[in-house]
């Protein structure tokens, strides 16, 4: 289910971000919290916008976002890699990271 | 930036100097420096591009030059695709055509030299490029001389590293479609530190797939100079069993130290292995560059020790290093070096606004390893900067997954398109 889901959401949504728009959303950050989100790029694509089966985090609703790391972290949702990422980072990180990607377009 | 430069601009400016009086104290070169200051890379692969890209991302104040001697970009990460034949070379090779779009200024040149005390760097084509922060991020170079016999073997074409892709990619592959059915291909890899600690078990299976279908009765010695499989070792071991039961026969504590090409016969310090086709990846080091340039600094003259903030040398200011070369307990891979990138870039630009850069980093290392053409195993970790042990610290139960899947193997391929598109697109 889980699968499915990231799949369509990545057919919907595998466009990659123009620069301009990438250094546009940069600029509106904390530079911790665009750092740290620098380091889902590498699964999620550049500005969270996934190429490939990882599901896009861009423009996703805020809630939806921070409920689903949450639910990663605490094993609530089935996962490869995502528990082992989430349990790195805190309660108030995940809550920064969210509104950073429910902010990209 | 000069410290002595800066203090006088602010000097400068304290004792009300006019904008034109500064302008004409100045030569125009030192005027633009202030203006837009100027940050060299020095290597387009998964960290320098990275790196430069992120600089302009984060900060289009900054002026970039990106230099490399390679027309193309070669991605190792599934260069291990080839070797199994699931894909053709030109899948590992991308376009730089988008770095220039951020605003880099791309070079096509080797640098020869960094003088740290002139802030300049030196290139084969008689470049002389003045940088106010250098990043350097040349990947790494094999220690071939500690492999006696490598070098003739080498030049014969009777051994090969293929642990950069590159023709040697191509070459492993050739001799594995040549090699008869019931031959032995032998694989012999360093104990850590070094590239993709994953690699050659990832190899042993790729290799193992093509066997299975074409030559089953062939055989794979892994000579291991590490202790055990520990990269993703159950995972590994669990496939090898389940997919390849009797191919692949590994050896550990055995680290190659020489080979004769005319015997093709790879000797340890325990025994003498003959193969039909024979794959030596030698122990690495950060690249002579490095050592010329004074940043090679640890005690055993192989890797770069820096500050893990910014990334700046502990030897030579205003000069960065990142991946392979970085003396660390991270992995060398194309993620950490990704990630260290962005975390450099970050910091430079920290300092070259006077301000303090991000004091505890978090770096993420995910790495993909095929099993077959369709199932894949991971390994995750995040690490977290501790700024009073001043080492990543990493976090609670990352790790290896202990089986591999086809959902894993789904995710790799994602994971490689990501990442193409976040260091090049």
């Amino acid at each position: 289910m889980f699968k499915e889901t990231t799949l369509t959401m990545a057919l919907l949504t595998g466009m990659a971000a123009s620069p301009m728009a990438q250094a546009a959303d940069a600029a509106n950050a904390d530079t911790r919290t665009r750092l740290l989100a620098a380091t889902c790029n590498n699964c999620h694509g550049p500005g969270g916008q996934s190429l490939g089966a990882a599901p896009s985090l861009a423009g996703q609703d805020r809630a939806y976002l921070q409920t689903a790391m949450m639910e990663c972290k605490t094993g609530v949702r089935e996962t490869t890699v995502m528990r082992k990422y989430m349990l790195g980072y805190t309660d108030e990180e995940i809550a920064k990271l969210a509104d950073y990607f429910a902010a990209q377009k | 930036m000069n410290p002595n430069r800066r203090q006088f601009l602010k000097s400068s400016a304290a004792a009300g100097l006019s904008a034109t009086t500064l302008a004409t104290t100045f030569s125009s070169h030192a005027k633009a420096q202030k203006a837009q200051p100027h940050v060299v890379v020095v290597g387009a692969g998964w960290g320098g591009a990275t790196c430069a890209k992120y600089l302009r991302l984060w900060d289009p104040g900054i002026r970039v030059t990106l230099i490399e001697p390679n027309p193309h970009f070669t991605s190792c990460p599934m260069s291990n695709w080839v070797v199994g034949g699931f894909q053709d070379f030109d899948y590992l090779v991308k376009r730089y055509d988008n770095l220039p779009k951020y605003g880099i200024q791309m070079v096509r040149d080797t640098v020869t030299g960094v003088d740290g005390a002139g802030q300049m760097v030196h290139t084969q084509g008689g470049r002389k490029i003045h940088y106010d922060r250098l990043v350097l991020a040349p990947g790494m170079e094999f220690m071939t001389e500690n492999v006696e016999g490598y070098a003739e073997g080498a030049q014969a074409r009777k051994v090969m590293h293929a642990f950069k892709a590159g023709p040697e990619t191509l070459l492993l592959r050739k001799q594995l479609e040549a090699m008869p059915d019931g031959g032995v291909f032998i694989i012999a890899s360093p104990p850590p530190p070094g590239r993709c600690v994953s690699g050659p078990y990832e190899r042993a299976c790729v290799a193992a797939h093509y066997f299975k279908q074409h030559k089953p009765r062939s055989k794979i010695i892994m000579l291991d100079g590490h202790i055990d499989v520990v990269s993703k070792g159950p995972m590994f071991k669990a496939a090898w069993k389940e997919l390849y039961p009797g191919m692949i026969e590994h050896r550990p504590n055995n680290l190659a130290v020489a080979f004769d090409h005319r015997t093709m016969t790879v000797s340890s310090e325990f025994e003498d292995v003959k193969g039909d086709v024979v794959n030596i990846i030698p122990l690495q080091r950060a690249p002579g560059l490095c050592k010329d340039a004074g940043v090679r600094n640890d005690a055993l003259d192989r890797w770069c020790t820096v500050d893990f903030t910014t990334y700046e040398s502990t030897s030579v200011p205003r000069v960065h290093v990142i991946g392979d070369p970085v003396m660390s307990n991270m992995p060398k891979s194309a993620h950490v070096s990704n990630n260290q990138a962005k975390i450099c870039a970050a910091a430079i630009i920290e300092l070259l606004h006077d301000r303090q850069p991000e004091a505890v980093p978090v770096i993420g290392s995910t790495s993909y390893s095929v099993t077959s053409d369709k199932t894949s195993g991971s390994i995750a970790v995040v690490m977290r900067y501790d700024p009073v042990k001043k080492v990543y610290q990493r976090q609670p139960e990352g790790g290896a997954n202990a089986k591999h899947s086809e959902l894993e193997f789904e995710y790799g391929r994602s994971w490689h398109e990501n990442m193409w598109a976040d260091t090049l697109g």
